[in-house]
């Protein structure tokens, strides 16, 4: 970096000199007491490349014409002037060091201070009110805390500390959508796992706080950096805990809709198929798929849909129902409908819907007796002396 | 041009559709069953689907169609071994194949139309 900054100087000056131009406000835009820090440093990232600097300048000037060379005669006054104002950024940069560290070393200083921070940030965590000492042991919390630290002083510089979408990130970004999502598994409430990451955020800015107490600006812009990359931190943190809970709500919703519907042989040809929670269309579907192939397996003739467990019935869901009980239709079985309940049935005939040449039965016994005469099938009470 | 046999058992007509019914196909079928009834004077038609993977709404129509023609010629029709797919779809399409009877299998197809056929000349006895 140092290198292209000399060498952009260098072209700088030598467009100036082959303008005749004066050297000075081709190099410096400003008055040496207004100098920020930054260009301060910059100047003296590139003062050992001062030496070779001036030699090339000097084989630039042997190689112009005289006449040229007698017109820049000011020429040395302006060295002079040069050095005079980098005498004085080498002396403010002796009194105040930490700039050079606030440029280059602040990714540095924290690299050293790594156990320093580690302790504060587990100090921190065991602190906090809401340590869940039943989900995660002390032992486990230092060794992920330190694992996720040493990640992170890794892949921070100077460049991406604002920048966590970088390449450099990769690894810190998934050792943490690791853990948050470990957490949303373990039961951990989001404000536990949002305090974990920024709880490392006062580490930071307290081990920062030791480096800069003669400058407070200083200290004011390095905190803004550091609460930017942790809450960076935390954006990713929060993403991936909603993804963990979501994933597991899926699997939930998955698992419900595979238990509830099971299909039941309550006899030789009859299926029943209780339905148990609100129908809607994917569920429908399922259950239609389920039934259809189980009458196939097992070449039943009947099938009892029970839909005690279905809390109410709208028009959405009697369409269900009834395309349920033609697609069974076509498939050469009879399908018969039991379990309504009184306000169910008023449902239905206050929205109008038809079903009149669905068999439709009171209970899941009614249904059964119905389709035993179906099958021309009787059951029969026996009596003591018959056995 | 390809054909789809119909095979004559006694009082009924049995077709077992293999191949994948394209729309030319489905057309001469229903022609050609309509002729057969009126030929042999069949009392029963059973269509057995059950290597029937794909259908569409014209396939249904036609389905349809035979039943409701052979009701007019005197002839029952179920159509046995729809498989759950193919049922699904036709009622997605909303064709719910009111005229024709279905069926499980071929044995229970029989035995429906025979039970069917009985009822008929029962009622025509009892005329």
């Amino acid at each position: 970096m140092a290198f292209k900054k000399g060498h952009l100087f260098i072209s700088i000056f030598v467009s100036r000199l082959r303008r005749g131009k004066d050297l000075l406000s081709g190099i410096f835009w400003g008055h040496p007491y207004s100098f920020t820090s930054a260009s301060v440093v910059s100047l003296t990232s590139t003062a050992s490349f001062h030496g070779t600097f001036k030699v090339v300048i000097l084989v630039i000037k042997s190689l112009l014409p005289p006449a040229f060379r007698i017109e820049n005669r000011g020429e040395i006054n302006n060295y002079l002037y040069f050095y005079l104002v980098y005498i004085y950024r080498v002396l403010y940069v002796l009194k105040y060091p930490y700039i050079i560290i606030m440029k280059f070393e602040i990714a540095k200083s924290l690299q050293k201070k790594k156990k320093q921070i580690l302790e504060a940030w587990v100090q921190n965590q065991l602190k906090d009110e809401s340590l869940r000492e039943d989900l995660m042991s002390n032992d486990e919390l230092r060794k992920e805390s330190e694992e996720l630290l040493d990640s992170l002083l890794q892949s921070i510089n100077n460049k991406n500390i604002s920048d966590t979408d970088s390449a450099e990130f990769d690894s810190l970004n998934e050792i943490i959508s690791g853990i948050s999502i470990t957490r949303a598994r373990q039961g951990f409430s989001p404000k536990e796992t949002g305090s974990y990451i920024f709880s490392l955020r006062e580490a930071l800015i307290e081990t920062l706080h030791k480096d800069f107490k003669g400058d407070p600006i200083e200290l004011l812009s390095s905190t803004i950096q550091i609460v930017k990359l942790v809450d960076n931190l935390a954006v990713v943190t929060f993403e991936t805990f909603i993804k963990g809970r979501e994933e597991v709500i899926l699997r939930q919703t998955n698992e419900i809709t595979e238990i509830s519907t099971p299909v039941i042989r309550v006899w030789d040809g009859i299926l029943a198929l209780p339905i148990i929670g609100t129908l809607d269309s994917s569920r429908t579907q399922v259950v239609m798929e389920n039934l259809l192939v189980e009458i196939v397996e097992s070449g039943s003739s009947i099938a009892i849909l029970d839909i005690s467990g279905v809390p109410a019935v709208d028009s959405l869901v009697a369409q269900h129902l009834i395309k349920t009980v033609s697609a069974t239709r076509l498939m050469g079985a009879e399908c018969i409908i039991s379990g309504i309940r009184p306000e169910i049935a008023q449902t239905v005939v206050h929205l109008g819907i038809d079903l009149s040449n669905i068999v439709t039965k009171a209970t899941l016994a009614s249904a059964l007796r119905y389709a035993f005469t179906l099958l021309k099938l009787e059951v029969k009470k026996t009596t003591k002396s018959e056995l | 041009m390809d054909r789809i046999p119909i095979l004559r058992m006694g009082n009924y007509l049995l077709v077992t559709i293999q191949v994948d019914l394209y729309d030319r196909l489905a057309q001469n079928l229903e022609t050609d069953l309509v002729q057969m009834v009126s030929k042999t004077g069949a009392r029963g038609v059973l269509i057995d689907i059950s290597a029937l993977s794909i259908v569409d709404s014209f396939m249904g129509r036609i389905i349809g169609n035979i039943g409701s023609v052979s009701k007019i010629m005197d002839a029952e029709t179920v159509v046995v071994g729809m498989q759950p797919a193919v049922a699904i779809t036709l009622i997605e399409l909303g064709l719910e194949l009111k005229g024709v009877y279905t069926a499980l299998n071929v044995e229970r197809g029989m035995q429906l139309l025979k039970e069917k056929i009985l009822i008929d000349e029962d009622e025509t006895e009892e005329d």
